[in-house]
């Protein structure tokens, strides 16, 4: 999945973040705060590959992770603490070996082992902000998101429930 | 028309807030020829700004500067409040109920309960409900007056069926200033479900789109957006003379004033009196008896989301389309003084998300609930919560915020009866959802709080409150509370309809003051 997903650094401190979907762009004031904030292609990958571990959507777009991501990294910019996390809690869980090149269950195991550290807590918390307000991931769990786009749903389902048992005692009159 | 008032015109009364008290209270007065400067520490969106996008609306509203909680509270986020022309007004949900008779004697109804400040409330009930009227007319609350009720969504309609599976009678759907017509200039509701986003259609009542373009039409109200009002000055004969406030360009600027009234929601407007420090009250405006501050309520509040075996789709249409009232009375049978709704309360993926984690963990177990979305249901309980003199919002005694000012430090724990009562109403919300057959239940914690109330209570006498029934300060006769702060019991009901209400009628007797040249 995350090879569909590469860091290009071009020329002039340029970097391009290109996605499956999408690619964002800094301009070059931005690119100098990335710079310093710098994160290696490596821990962008251990970074969605986590997220992927944590919010596990198969049928979701992988770009989705990489966008969260690439959101994360932005965010952390202006926050040295932020960035610090991150980057450590990539080491600590490259201690002993890569583990974004263990298998699947192993890399979950060493995540479960992970769990409380200050590192995966925020990582979590950042994720699903980051995932849930995605409106790919509103169209997989069935969120509609913006509703003014279509008039709302007077016209379009909001008294569409259909499964109801009828008041009780209402039935028997029936038969 | 708008009009713009000088700095140096002490004639004019300065409202100090713009949400359901201020905005309210602003217009009443413009309306009878009175000139006012309302004063709004937030900015003015126009409703263009607005988008269906409730994480997006969230940072546009929302008062974020620091505040610190402690107790039963968020530490970096105890209480919820918005910051932004039309305050909370712009983000509530609607629900306008009336108080119950019972709850306005809560100290004579529920009697001596150890720890609770109880009290009756110092006005008669006639008398509020004559307000209340005129409120629920001015807002257009479906449900009275002219205006029909709104239709039931499919999550009201769920909630409603699984209530009578245990016996309770049908409900309607709730009172809802929303209109279901076209009324007051305004559309009627198209359900899109984004209520506390700012409404699209405005058919929602804000006073950012009634009660402020109505005060500037009359020609005697200016509105000062991006004003924080840090500090309120007094006279040696104990009148306020002038509210000290940064505008919107960073400046400290004096407006001077003939009366002032506090509408900052009960944390705000505590802390504002705090701050304000003077050579006759030195502990703060009103505070001569320590009172400014104490007695804290946010209401029992709990969350429930219930994983149903059909589809809801919560998200279409009004949030809060509808609140059981069923246990809403007095029986000390239960457990418990006083009682509660439960209102169906819709949330999107990302709360679902971040609060099913603690049930969940992360992982697949967590991502094959949200895929799941479509079948949950929301609900939150809202009961009434007792004054107790420890739960109090206090001067932070290092941290100050970017004016300058000390931060609001706000402390609350949860009673034995309010304990009580929330384990009764999660109980009987998850039997609800049971009763149709629930796959699961979820208890969620209490969010941050949005009913913020009982910081400067009202009294008959100086020594049991900070304001009079009038909600005119103690010892300053020309200072009003004008919010959910002046209230002396929190009541069951979300508060705003009833501080729209206090506020009519607050301006009823300034005009009376003033024309009796009193203030």
């Amino acid at each position: 999945m995350t090879s569909r997903r590469e860091v290009l650094r071009g020329a002039g401190g340029m970097i391009t973040l290109v996605l499956a979907n999408t690619a964002c762009t800094f301009d070059k004031a931005e690119s100098e705060e990335i710079n310093a904030a710098a994160f290696s292609d490596h821990q962008l990958l251990t970074l969605t590959q986590i997220l992927q571990h944590i919010l596990p959507h198969a049928a979701l777009d992988s770009a989705v992770y990489a966008d969260a991501v690439a959101a994360i990294a932005r965010q952390s910019i202006n926050s040295g603490n932020k960035h610090k996390l991150l980057v450590e809690g990539v080491a600590a869980l490259d201690a002993s070996t890569i583990w974004l090149d263990a298998g699947a269950s192993a890399q979950v195991a060493a995540l479960k082992a992970a769990e409380k550290t200050p590192f995966f807590l925020s990582l979590q918390q950042v994720a699903i902000e980051q995932v849930y307000r995605d409106d790919r991931t509103w169209q997989l769990v069935g969120y509609e998101g913006e509703a003014i786009k279509f008039g709302g749903y007077l016209n379009r389902g909001f008294n569409d429930i259909d499964w109801l048992p009828s008041a009780p005692g209402q039935s028997e009159s029936v038969e | 028309m708008t009009k713009s008032f000088d700095l140096t015109d002490g004639s004019v009364v300065v409202v100090i807030g713009s949400g359901a008290g201020g905005g309210t209270l602003s217009n009443e007065l413009a309306q009878n020829g009175i000139d006012v400067v309302c004063l709004e520490a937030g900015p003015r969106l126009a409703v263009g700004d607005f988008r269906n996008d409730e994480a997006y609306m969230f940072k546009k509203f929302t008062w974020l500067d620091p505040r610190e909680g402690s107790g039963d509270l968020s530490k970096k986020f105890p209480a919820f409040l918005c910051k932004t022309v039309g305050g909370t007004t712009t983000h509530w949900t609607a629900l306008s109920l009336r108080m119950r008779e019972h709850e306005m004697r809560a100290r004579s109804t529920y009697g001596e309960i150890e720890g609770a400040a109880l009290t009756d409330w110092p006005l008669g009930y006639e008398e509020l409900s004559h307000y209340y009227a005129m409120a629920e007319d001015k807002m257009g609350v479906a449900g009275t007056h002219d205006m029909p009720r709104l239709p039931a969504n499919n999550h009201f309609m769920l909630m409603n069926a699984g209530a009578m599976q245990l016996g309770y009678p049908n409900a309607p759907t709730a009172n809802l200033a929303i209109n279901s017509i076209s009324r007051d200039g305004r559309a009627p509701c198209q359900q899109l479900g984004f209520c506390k986003s700012g409404c699209l259609m405005q058919a929602k009542w804000s006073t950012l789109y009634t009660e402020i373009p109505k005060a500037e039409s009359t020609g005697h109200f200016e509105l000062r957006p991006e004003s924080m009002v840090v500090n309120i000055e007094q006279g040696a004969d104990g009148r306020v003379t002038s509210v000290i406030y940064e505008d919107s360009n960073g400046d400290l600027v004096r407006q001077k004033a003939r009366a002032v009234a506090i509408a900052g929601n009960a944390i705000e407007t505590a802390r504002l009196m705090l701050n304000s420090k003077t050579k006759q009250c030195p502990d703060g405006l009103g505070n001569q008896n320590g009172l400014v501050g104490r007695y804290y309520m946010r209401h029992v509040f709990g969350r429930i989301a219930a994983l149903m075996p059909g589809k809801v789709n919560m998200h279409r249409g009004i949030i809060q389309a509808g609140s059981l009232e069923h246990e809403a009375h007095h029986d000390p049978k239960r457990g418990f003084a006083s009682g509660y709704h439960i209102e169906v309360a819709a949330m999107t993926p990302e709360t679902l998300a971040r609060n099913l984690l603690a049930h969940e963990g992360w992982g697949s177990r967590l991502t094959d609930v949200i895929e799941q979305y479509a079948y949950f249901a929301g609900a939150i309980i809202c009961g009434e919560d007792l004054p107790r003199s420890s739960n109090r919002v206090t001067l932070h005694t290092d941290r100050k915020d970017r004016y300058g000012q000390p931060i609001a430090h706000v402390h609350y724990e949860y009673d034995d009866n309010g304990n009580a009562m929330h384990e009764h109403a999660m109980r009987t919300t998850e039997n609800i959802y049971q009763a149709l057959d629930a796959k699961k239940t979820y208890r969620f914690p209490a969010s941050s709080a949005t009913h913020n109330l009982g910081t400067a209570r009202m009294a008959l006498q100086e020594a049991d409150g900070v304001c009079d029934p009038h909600g005119q300060v103690f010892g300053v006769p020309n200072l009003y509370v004008s919010d959910g702060s002046v209230f002396p019991t929190a009541m069951t009901a979300n508060p705003t309809l009833t501080i729209v209400a206090l506020a009519m009628r607050q301006a009823v007797h300034l005009k009376q003051q003033m024309s009796g040249r009193v203030l």
